[in-house]
C-alpha cells in the first residue's frame, strides 16, 4: 500500500500538496501529518489527511474530491463505455444557465 | 489513555474557538494513531482475501478538522457527541469491489451483489477476530441528505472501523456531495429545503443597469444562494432516482449518467461565479 499525505484547500477544491510513503515509512507520514496540522491549525479551510491506497489511480477513484477533474474522468469513462460522446468542458456554463452578471 | 481522558480531549475540542491548542491537537493525534492498529489488521485481511488486486479500496484516519466539526455539531438527542463514541475515526472505502477467485462475489455493482458481498466480507472478517455489523444506508428516504451506501461497522481489540461499500452510482453521487460540501460548506447535508423555492428572482436582466453596486451584489448573492439550494435539492432528488434505478435494473442508464454530469456542471459553474 502507498500512504498518500494530502494537504487540500476545501473552499477552492485545490490539492496543495501530495507526498507518497511506503508501508515502512507510514509513521513518518503520520509525523508529517501532525506537523502540517499544527502549521495550519489556525486555518480551518486546510485539510490534512493520509489515505492508504494501492496506487494513485485507486486513490482517485475512492477520493475523487481531492483531484480536479477526477469525477469528470469517471463520468467520461462511463459515457465511453455506453458509446456516448465525451462530456463538455466543466468550466463552460451549462445550457440554460442565467448570465452571472459580471 | 482512558475513555475518560479521550472524552476530556473531545470536550476541550468542542469548546475550542478558532485557534486550537497545540497540546490538544497532539493529544487528538495520539488518540487517532491508536486506530492504525485496526486499519493494519483490516488491510492485512484484505490482502489475504486478494481484494486489493483490482479493487478500488482505501483507508484513512479522520482529519482533525472533521472530528472537531462533528463534535461541535448538535445531535438529534441534544446530548453532545463524545469523542470515544465517534464511529468513523478509522474508515475504509471500497467502490465496486471484487476478487479474482470464486469464494467472494465477482462484483458488487448492483444492490443484490452489494448485499451479498457485504455478508461475505463480514464472514471473512469475523474469521479474523473482527466483530462486524452490517448497516444498510441505501434507502434515500432514511438518509438526512441523500447519502446511500452499505456500511460495515467492524470492532477489534476495542477499536472501531467504518467500512463503506459503494456501487459506482452511489459513489459518484457521494463524491459530488462531498465536493459540494467542500465548496459551499458541509452544512448542506443538514440544511432544510429552501423556505420559498418558487420565489421569483427580484430583478430581470433589463433592470441590471439601473441599480447600484450594492444592489447588484445583493442580486448576485440572492441568485447564487437560490441556485445553490436548488442544486442541493436536485442532488437529493437524484439520490432517490438512483435508488429507484438500482432497485429496478442491474446497470445504470445513459440518461442517469447525463443527469449526474449536468448536476456536476451546475455546481462547478456556480462556484466559478464567486471568484
Amino acid at each position: 500500500m502507498t500512504h498518500f499525505l494530502i494537504q487540500y484547500r476545501r473552499s477552492k477544491g485545490e490539492l496543495e500538496l501530495m507526498r507518497e510513503y511506503d508501508d515502512a515509512h507510514a509513521d513518518e507520514a503520520a509525523d508529517e501529518r501532525l506537523r502540517l496540522e499544527i502549521e495550519h491549525h489556525a486555518d480551518r479551510d486546510v485539510e490534512v489527511v493520509i489515505i492508504a491506497s494501492k496506487d494513485l489511480a485507486s486513490l482517485k477513484r475512492t477520493h475523487a474530491r481531492y483531484f480536479n477533474g477526477a469525477i469528470h474522468e469517471r463520468i467520461d469513462a462511463y459515457r465511453k463505455a455506453a458509446g456516448l460522446p465525451a462530456s463538455p468542458s466543466p468550466s463552460a456554463p451549462p445550457s440554460g444557465s442565467p448570465a452571472p452578471g459580471k | 489513555m482512558s475513555k475518560k481522558d479521550i472524552d476530556r480531549i473531545g470536550e476541550r475540542l468542542r469548546r475550542s474557538e478558532q485557534l486550537l491548542s497545540i497540546d490538544d491537537l497532539r493529544a487528538l493525534d495520539q488518540f487517532r494513531r491508536r486506530h492504525e492498529q485496526i486499519l493494519d489488521a483490516f488491510r492485512a485481511a484484505m490482502a489475504d482475501l486478494q481484494l486489493i488486486e483490482g479493487a478500488n479500496f482505501s483507508t484513512r484516519i479522520k482529519t482533525s478538522n472533521t472530528i472537531i466539526e462533528k463534535l461541535k455539531r448538535p445531535t438529534p438527542s441534544g446530548n453532545p457527541l463524545r469523542l470515544s463514541s465517534m464511529r468513523d475515526i478509522a474508515g475504509a472505502r471500497l467502490v465496486r469491489a471484487w476478487r479474482r477467485d470464486s469464494s467472494l462475489p465477482v462484483a458488487s455493482d448492483d444492490l443484490a451483489q452489494q448485499s451479498n458481498f457485504a455478508e461475505c466480507l463480514r464472514a471473512e472478517l469475523e474469521k479474523r477476530e473482527f466483530r462486524v455489523k452490517v448497516i444498510d444506508k441505501r434507502s434515500s428516504g432514511a438518509a438526512t441528505f441523500g447519502y446511500r451506501a452499505l456500511h460495515l461497522e467492524a470492532l477489534r481489540s476495542g477499536l472501531r472501523l467504518e467500512i463503506q461499500l459503494r456501487t459506482t452510482l452511489q459513489d459518484v453521487w457521494a463524491q459530488i456531495a462531498e465536493k459540494l460540501g467542500d465548496l459551499w460548506g458541509r452544512d448542506h447535508r443538514y440544511a432544510e429545503d429552501p423556505a420559498d423555492p418558487d420565489r421569483e428572482v427580484r430583478m430581470s436582466h433589463g433592470d441590471w443597469h439601473e441599480v447600484d453596486q450594492e444592489g447588484r451584489a445583493e442580486f448576485v448573492t440572492d441568485v447564487v444562494t437560490k441556485a445553490r439550494r436548488e442544486v442541493v435539492r436536485s442532488l437529493r432528488s437524484l439520490s432517490t432516482s438512483i435508488q429507484t434505478l438500482e432497485e429496478s435494473t442491474p446497470k445504470a442508464t445513459d440518461e442517469l449518467t447525463g443527469e449526474l454530469l449536468s448536476l456536476y456542471e451546475q455546481f462547478d459553474w456556480l462556484d466559478s461565479i464567486k471568484e
